[in-house]
């Protein structure tokens, strides 16, 4: 028991590093529409830039991202 | 390899898994929680899971670190994650643009490649159903 309880919470106590550390981490860069460059992960450009779903473009990553995201 | 240290290694995976998502979302609540907002299926219900799917997911961990719990939890990882990749299928049919509510670097992926990653996720939940489930059989059937 002792040794499934130090394998598991091992790996727990890595995701809550991993996940801290990537917060910590510089969030990428995008392009909108009209030539803006803003900062923020993908989802906060959706959610604050491109609202809705729809296939119109509104941001394309800077860093050497293919992501693409599309707005109403 | 044993069967004991197959468990304890897909126990720690999903452990992983769940613990990461659920830190990373909690860490970006107020952006997890507009992205909800603006999904098509659960806009109504939006505040309620902003909140109670990273505790859920921790929750489930909780119950994949102890032994006597485990089974509960590779169940419940199951059937999360079978809805987490049911519901990406219904947002790919419905618009491909739509980034994922998830946590951390798994919002990064693409839809397709979600959906693969959760496949896998699934098929090791359910390896440690069949396994956990014939672990704790075996003890009761050799006392009979």
């Amino acid at each position: 028991m002792k040794k499934t309880l130090s394998l598991a919470f091992f790996a727990a106590l890595c995701a809550a590093g991993t996940a801290f550390a990537g917060k910590l981490n510089a969030d990428p860069q995008w392009m909108l529409n009209d030539d803006t460059i803003v900062t923020g992960t993908s989802t906060q450009i959706k959610v604050l830039y491109c609202p809705g779903p729809n296939n119109v473009q509104c941001a394309v990553s800077l860093d050497g991202n293919v992501t693409i995201i599309r707005k109403t | 390899m044993s069967r004991k240290l197959l468990l304890d290694i897909l126990a720690a995976l999903l452990v992983f898994l769940f613990i990461y998502t659920s830190i990373s979302k909690l860490l970006d609540y107020d952006t997890f929680r507009r992205q909800l907002g603006q999904s098509p299926f659960i806009t109504l219900y939006a505040p309620v899971i902003a909140w109670a799917l990273p505790v859920g997911e921790i929750v489930i961990a909780c119950f994949l670190l102890y032994p006597r719990t485990r089974l509960a939890g590779f169940y419940l990882s199951f059937f999360l994650l079978c809805l987490f990749t049911f519901y990406l299928m219904a947002m790919l049919r419905l618009s491909y643009f739509i980034p994922c509510s998830c946590g951390g670097v798994l919002q990064h992926l693409s839809w397709n490649a979600h959906i693969v990653f959760n496949i896998i996720f699934v098929i090791f939940a359910t390896i440690g159903v069949l396994l956990q489930d014939k672990q704790e059989q075996t003890p009761a059937q050799s006392t009979l």
